[in-house]
Order: structure tokens, then sequence, then C-alpha cells
């Protein structure tokens, strides 16, 4: 009943919620949230994409994949983290709209 | 002797080597540069006296012509499309101007030695007398019209280089332009002339073109419309009334230049240009008539004028004026040798007029004759080689100019024309008169009180001024003489029109004629202003005849009438339409293309918000946009394929 | 529908629920820490999804790192930068405008092509766990990816340590 489709849906969602709080959020510590959301979206397909195509490619390899995601993510995150606290050291600001020196 | 037909292009070829070294490699090296320009007139000067002697042996009339570029230009495969070639033409008349041209180069580059020296530009001037060199010789070798033009247009570029030498004074600058924009009139025409015999007789080569004037391709009227066009050219070249204003203004340049293309090379290329295509002329009566009233408008006004001139230079460039329309006079009569003939003593005696005249004001600093005078006793050297420059020029007997005047005044005779006639013989008196003025004027009585000047410094010039004069007089007394002597049947038996003249037939009465009218007005110059014999005023007299004389003086006025007539009113309106154009039109258009731009990239730049989250809002629209359109046009199978096969 | 089969339904369609709610909560509340909080939810219900996928591993790594040590690291980063402890500190920006109907796009261009498409479904064997047979993936096709992703977490952790160092700790090693 509930089949591999169910889960794509969630997947976009989840994606879709990500793209929205990338674009519309002002504190840096909320794009990366973001972010990390969109993480999670494609995890989740990954996973659907292993459980419903089992053998299609190697046995469980989506999950494999997510498995190095979720390890990429959080290496991203701490140097993520650490360049925020460095540009808030520097700028005084995580406003990401105020951060801007390439600007015209 | 007659391998030298074979190494005819060398003679055109070794000055514009000459030209290539001195502004490539010793453009640093004054005394290198001159040595090299002198030694490459030298060299083609050796070839080009074997070629004259060459010529000279040849028992019957012949030509030949060597093409070193058969097929310089074409367009097309089949023979009867377009060809243009680049050759060499050796023949009597040929030879003759060849020789003239080199030697003449290779003395007024030794006189520029002395003469030039400490001046601006030094290097530059020898350049540019070796490409002048080079670019004459091309002309007179020429075997077609093509070549000839090339070399034509190649002489009028030198010509303004060289007028315009001092270009940072305005006087020089103008005068360059005038003579360039002037005989461009001429020359224009005479392209035309080039394409419509081609575009009639589908053929540019002199030789093969003479037998095909008559053959009917061309009606009489379209010969004398091609005759016309091709003169045009010449009128221009030689300063032919109504384009010969450029020719005075022309003395702004150094006087060696003078010397070299203003009396002896460039504006001979017009005579030599008719004479080449005297078939053409020949065949049509109507233009020879053309030719010869020209001829004899010019040679009487500019002898006139010459009688009113003040400045030195001025009064050698108008008796050149006057020779040259002597020789369209002669021509343009059916006296074609004697025309010639006249081209080469003309070359030797006016050459060294002007070579002395610049002797005179390299010594003096002045160039108005009347802040000279007394330099007899002064420059010798000078005065004597001028004293057989001026006889020559007035056409006193045994001098070589006497040979050739004399030849055409008596063909003129022998036409029977009496306007011609009365004509030839004021300008034989009036020739006469102008330069004898010139010389008692300089050369007799004190020198002249002149402020910041004393007369205690005038001095004869050194070897390099001198030797070359003197060289150039003793050819001016003794060619003449030597040419009628040693060629069997004189120069009419060397270079001539239609059937040869076996013997000279000399017409007694008209050398006594001429002879009585040259020393004429000598006497009359010397009643006028011979510092010692003179009796009458010549203050005076210019008095009592004011009109004429203000007619004389200034020229006839051509030069303002023609400021007032094209330059006033075509040039500068034509100029002024154009800067209208420039700065509305064109500067419009630019700063428009400019401001656009600006305009854009101000507001395009405002996307660079420097901002993160802007430009992941681009990334994420801008790849929602790319996967439509890739689904929508074309990509869906793809898609299908990677997750249905 | 079998009575297992509605259980899993609902459980499915709860857990789903809860997810996308608690994302909606990470992207709209004002307050950035409470904002951290929904993602620890929304972490969580992700990895009850995991686990409704039969993916045992995948639930427990997502629990471990996901849950657990992301948040610390986010809340870690609050913290320190004390300004956002406001209650406007995870406001909108002017972009807001654009961000829905770009987000709503994408969805619907997400949806046009995921449901419509043809995928070849296999069955699900019925493995005792998940955690051998990745097991076996890491070791044998992804040994490359494994190791560099190894790499890769050590320079992670270098240059988050030279990034986030204090100035005066330089200041000191020039003297």
């Amino acid at each position: 009943m509930i089949g591999l489709p169910h889960f794509l849906v969630v997947s976009a969602g989840l994606f879709t919620i990500g793209i929205y709080g990338l674009l519309s959020k002002r504190n840096a510590i909320s794009l990366l949230m973001s972010v990390e959301l969109l993480f999670n979206a494609s995890n989740v397909a990954l996973a659907a994409f292993a459980r419903f195509g089992y053998g299609s490619v190697e046995p469980l390899a989506g999950q494999a994949f997510a498995l190095f995601v979720i390890t990429i993510a959080a290496a991203e995150v701490a140097v993520a983290i650490a360049i925020l606290l460095l540009i808030y050291r520097l700028r005084g600001t995580i406003w990401v709209d105020e951060i801007d020196l390439l600007r015209w | 002797m007659t391998w030298v037909f074979d190494y005819l292009w060398l003679i055109p070829l070794l000055p514009l080597v000459a030209f290539a070294l001195i502004f490539g490699i010793t453009y640093e090296n004054k005394r290198t540069s001159a040595w090299i320009g002198i030694t490459a007139a030298l060299a083609a000067d050796a070839v080009s006296l074997v070629f004259l002697f060459a010529e000279i042996a040849q028992r019957q009339p012949h030509h030949v012509i060597k093409l070193i570029f058969d097929q310089f230009i074409t367009f097309g495969t089949a023979p009867a499309d377009f060809t243009l070639q680049i050759g060499v033409l050796g023949d009597p008349l040929a030879a003759m101007m060849v020789v003239v041209v080199c030697s003449v180069s290779a003395l007024i580059q030794v006189y520029s030695l002395e003469y030039m020296r400490g001046e601006e530009g030094f290097v530059r001037f020898f350049g540019f007398i070796s490409l002048f060199t080079f670019s004459m010789l091309l002309l007179v070798l020429s075997p077609n019209f093509f070549q000839t033009y090339v070399g034509w247009e190649l002489v009028g570029v030198c010509s303004y280089l060289l007028i315009g030498h001092y270009f940072k004074r305005p006087a020089a600058a103008a005068a360059a332009k005038k003579a360039f924009i002037v005989t461009r009139f001429g020359d224009f025409a005479f392209f035309v002339g080039i394409a419509y015999i081609y575009a009639r007789f589908h053929e540019l080569d002199f030789y093969r073109l003479s037998t095909m004037w008559t053959a009917g391709k061309v009606s009489s009227l379209g010969l004398f419309v091609i005759a016309m066009l091709v003169f045009s050219g010449a009128v221009g070249k030689s300063a032919q009334f109504p384009l010969h204003v450029w020719l005075p203004d022309a003395m702004e340049g150094p006087t060696p230049i003078s010397a070299l293309i203003h009396a002896a090379t460039m504006v001979a290329a017009g005579v030599y240009l008719v004479a080449r295509a005297y078939n053409l002329f020949a065949a049509n009566p109507a233009s020879l008539a053309v030719v010869a009233t020209l001829g004899a408008v010019t040679s009487l006004m500019a002898a006139i004028w010459a009688v009113a001139q003040d400045d030195i230079k001025r009064i050698v460039a108008y008796s050149t004026l006057s020779h040259l329309g002597l020789m369209m006079l002669g021509l343009g009569v059916g006296a074609y040798s004697a025309a010639v003939f006249h081209l080469f003593t003309h070359a030797w005696f006016k050459a060294l007029l002007f070579l002395g005249a610049g002797s005179v004001i390299h010594s003096l600093h002045t160039q108005d004759i009347w802040e000279m005078g007394g330099l007899w006793k002064r420059m010798p050297v000078t005065a004597w080689t001028m004293l057989i420059g001026c006889l020559s020029a007035a056409g006193i007997p045994i001098f070589s100019g006497f040979f050739s005047k004399d030849a055409i005044v008596s063909a003129v005779f022998a036409q029977g024309n009496i306007v011609l006639t009365t004509m030839a013989v004021l300008i034989s008196f009036f020739s006469a008169m102008y330069v004898f003025r010139l010389f008692f004027v300089v050369f007799t009585g004190e020198p002249a009180k002149r402020r910041a000047f004393d007369p205690k410094r005038i001095h004869e010039n050194g070897r390099a001024i001198t030797v070359p004069m003197i060289v150039l007089s003793v050819l001016a007394a003794i060619i003449g003489l030597a040419a009628s002597v040693t060629v069997k049947g004189g120069f009419s038996g060397f270079v001539f029109y239609g059937p040869r003249a076996e013997t000279e037939s000399i017409n007694y009465v008209a050398l006594a004629a001429s002879t009585g009218i040259a020393l004429a007005g000598l006497l009359t110059a010397s009643l006028f202003y011979h510092a010692r014999f003179k009796r009458f005023s010549a203050a005076e007299f210019n008095q009592r005849f004011a009109p004429v004389y203000a007619w004389a003086h200034n020229k006839g006025w051509f030069d303002e009438i023609y400021e007032a007539m094209f330059v006033r009113g075509l040039l500068l309106n034509a100029g002024r339409a154009v800067q209208w154009f420039d700065t509305n039109a064109i500067d419009t258009f630019m700063d428009s293309l400019a401001g656009g731009y600006q305009l854009v990239a101000q507001r395009a730049r405002r996307l660079q918000t420097g901002r993160v989250q802007a430009y992941a809002l681009g990334l994420f629209a801008g790849m929602f946009v790319l996967v439509v359109l890739f689904i929508v046009f074309g990509g869906g199978g793809t898609l299908a394929a990677a997750v249905g096969r | 529908m079998s009575h297992s089969q509605a259980l899993y339904s609902i459980a499915f369609y709860a857990v789903a629920l809860l997810t996308l709610t608690s994302a909606l909560l990470v992207v709209t509340l004002r307050n950035v820490v409470r904002a951290a909080l929904a993602l620890i939810a929304c972490f969580f219900m992700v990895s009850w999804l995991y686990l409704l996928m039969n993916a045992d591993l995948l639930w427990v790594a997502q629990l471990l790192i996901y849950a657990g040590a992301i948040p610390v690291l986010v809340v870690f980063a609050i913290m320190m930068t004390r300004r956002s402890m406001s209650d406007t500190s995870n406001s909108d920006t002017s972009n807001r405008a654009w961000a829905l109907p770009v987000a709503a796009a994408v969805f619907v261009l997400l949806l046009a092509v995921l449901l419509p498409a043809p995928w070849k479904l296999t069955p699900w064997p019925d493995l005792a766990g998940t955690t051998g047979v990745i097991g076996e993936q890491l070791i044998r096709t992804f040994a490359v990816p494994f190791e560099v992703v190894s790499v890769l977490l050590l320079i992670g952790l270098i240059g988050a340590v030279i990034l986030a160092r204090h100035e005066e700790t330089e200041a000191e090693e020039r003297k």
C-alpha cells in the first residue's frame, strides 16, 4: 500500500521546505539548518530507492550512499560553524544580508 | 653590350634597396645612409650608361621588353581575363631618361651632403630621395600604362614627402598638400583614361597598343577623349595650365629636391608620358592641337611671370614651367625628337640653375634677389657655372639649350600657325630675358646692404656643392653639340617618331632668327638690370605698365581664383559637411552605443548584491527553468530512458 | 488491506506528517533556539522514516549523528553568536516574496517528474538486518569512497580547528 511514491513525496516536501528556508532566512545558522534539511531529503529518497529497487545496482547501495552523506554532512556542519564563528568575530554579525562585501 | 638588356631590372632595384637599407638598418648613421643613397644612384647610373651606349650602338629601331612579373595581378584564368604586368622596357627613349634620372639623383645627393648638413631629418631626406629615384625609374622603364601609373603615384607621394620635408613649417606642409591635391585631379583623369583603354582594347602595353589605336575599336571621338584623359595626367604632373599652381609653392622644399624633382625628373614625367603614348596622340590631330596650345599658353604666361618675380627659386620654377610648356608645344606640332631632346638638355641646365640658386642661398641665407648682388667676384665657381646654365637656358648657340630649343622653334615656324609662331618668338625672348635678369641682379654690382649680414662673410661653398655644379655645367655646355655630332643623324636619329631622319635638315633662317631673339632678350636684360651697363630703370618701367606688372607679379592671381572657387567653395564646405557627419552621426552613434552599455551595466550590476542568499535564489530559479526546458524540449526521452528502459 | 498493512500506513502517515511539520517549524519560527529544537524533532522523525523502510543501520546512524551530534553543534554556534538569543533572531529576509514561488515551483517540478516516472521496482528480500549487507558494501564496492571519507573527516577536523582558533593564539605564536 505504501510504496515508493509516498516516500518520494516526503522527500520532495522536505527538499522544498529546505529550499524555502535557505532562501528566506536571515540568520546564518538557520541557513545551515535548512541545508541539513536538504541533506535529509536526499537521504530519504536514496533509502527509499534502496528499499524499493533492491538489487537494481548493488544491493542496498542507496543506503550505503546515504550513510556517506550523513558522514559528510557532519564534517560539513563542523567546518561551516567554524567559518560562521570566524565571520561573526570579524564582522560582528550573522545576518547574511549584512555580509555583502562582494557587492557592486 | 647587349647583355645589359638582361640586367635592366637592376636599375630601379638598386635605389629601392638603398631606401630599404637606409630606413631599415642605417637610420641612426647619417654618413652611411647618405653614402648608401649616393652609391646606389651611381651604380644605377653606371648600368644606365651601358644601356644608353648599347642603344646608341643599335642600327635598327628596336625595343626590348623583359617582364619581371608576368602576372602581377590577375583575375580569372583564361588569357582573355584581367592581367597586369610589371617589367622593364628597353628602348632609346627609356635609355635617355634613365641616364638623366640616375645622374641627377647622384649629383644632388652629393650636393646635399653639404647643403643639408646639420639640417633636420638628414637621413630621412636621403631615404626618400632613393625611394623617389626608384619610383621614377619604375615609371620610366615601364612597358605598359599600369606600371606607369604605379610609378606615377609613387613619385607623387615622394614629391609630397620631400616638399614637406620641413613639415613643421606650416608653409611647407601646405605646399606639399597643394602639390598632391592639385596633381590628384590630373591623376584621377589619367586613371579613368587607363581604365577606358583597358575596357576598349583589353591591352595596356605601349608597343602592342601602338598598332591598335586606329584599328577601329574606338571612334575618333573616343580616341580624343582617351588622349585628353591621359594628357590630364601630364597636365597635372608637368604643371601645365590650369594645374600649374603647385609648382611654385613646391619651392618650400629643400633646393636639391627642387633640382631633382621639379626640374629634371618628376615634372618631366608628363612630357615623357605624352612621348611614350605618342601614337595615341598622333592618331587624333585634334588632341595634338590641344597639347600644343596648352603648352604654348603655359610657356608664355610662365615666362612673363618669371620676369616679375623676386624670389630666386620662384624665378627658376617659372622657368621650368615655361620650358615644360615649350616641350609640350614641340610635341604638339609634331617635333617629337626636338621636344624629347629639349627634355634631355633641360634636365641638365635646369638642375644646374637650381643648384646654383641653392649655393647662393646657402651662402647668403636669403632668397630675395634684391638682397643679393656682387657675387661674381665672391663666388666664382657658382658664378661661372650659373653663367653657363643661363646661356644654355636662354638658347644661346653652342650651348646645349640652343640645339633643342632651336629645333622646337623651327618646327613651330614650319607648322605655319601664326599664333603659335608669335607665341614661340615671345617665349624665346622672355626666356632669355628672365634668366639674365636673374644673373645680372644676383652676380653683378655690389652686394645689397642688409641688416645683420656682413658682405665679407660671402664665400664660395665647399667641394660637395661645387663639384656637382661643375659637372652639370660641363654637360649643359657640350651635350647638345656632342649629341648632334656623335650620334648618326643627331638626336633625331636616336629618338624619333615615324620615319627616321637620316640627316638633320637645318633651317638656317630659323637658326639665325632664334639666336637673334635670344640675344635680344639678353640685351634687354642687361639694359635694365646689369649693374654697370644699365640704361633704363626697371622700377619706372614697372610703374608705367602697372596693371601688367601686377598681373605678372601676382602670377595671374590663379592662386587666389582657385582658392575662392575651389578651396573655399568646395573643399571647405565639403569639410564642414564631413565634420557635421562625424560629430553628429558617428559620434552620436558611438556615444549611444557606449551609453547603452553603460546603462545596461549599471542596471545589471545590481544583481551583484554580494549576498549569498540572493545567489542561491538565482541558482534554484535557474535550475528550475533549465530542467523545465530540458523536459519540454527533448530531454523527456532521456529521462524516461534513464528510469524506465 | 491487512491489519499490519493498515498499521503500517497509519504509522507512515503520522511520521511523515510530523516530519514535515517540524521541518516547517524550522524554517518559520522566529526564534532560532526554538528552530533548533524543531530541527531535532525533524531529524528524529526522519529516523523513524528510515525504520519504516527497513533501514535499521540508517535509523541508528541518523539518531546518533543527526539527532545527536549535529544539533549540539548548532546549539553551540547559537550560544557563541550571542545576538541570536533574541526573539527575532531568525527573522526573514526581503527575499521571502521570491522564496515561496521558487520553492513551490521546485516542489511541483519534483512531483511532476518523480511520480509519473515508471520505476522498475523489485521485491524486498527478507533480510535479517541491513547492517551486514551495508558493511559488505563498504568494504567491497565502496572501499575507495570509504577511505576518502575518512580522510575528509580528518581534513574537516583540522580545518575547523584552524579556522576557529582565537586570534590571541595566533598573535602569541608570532612573538
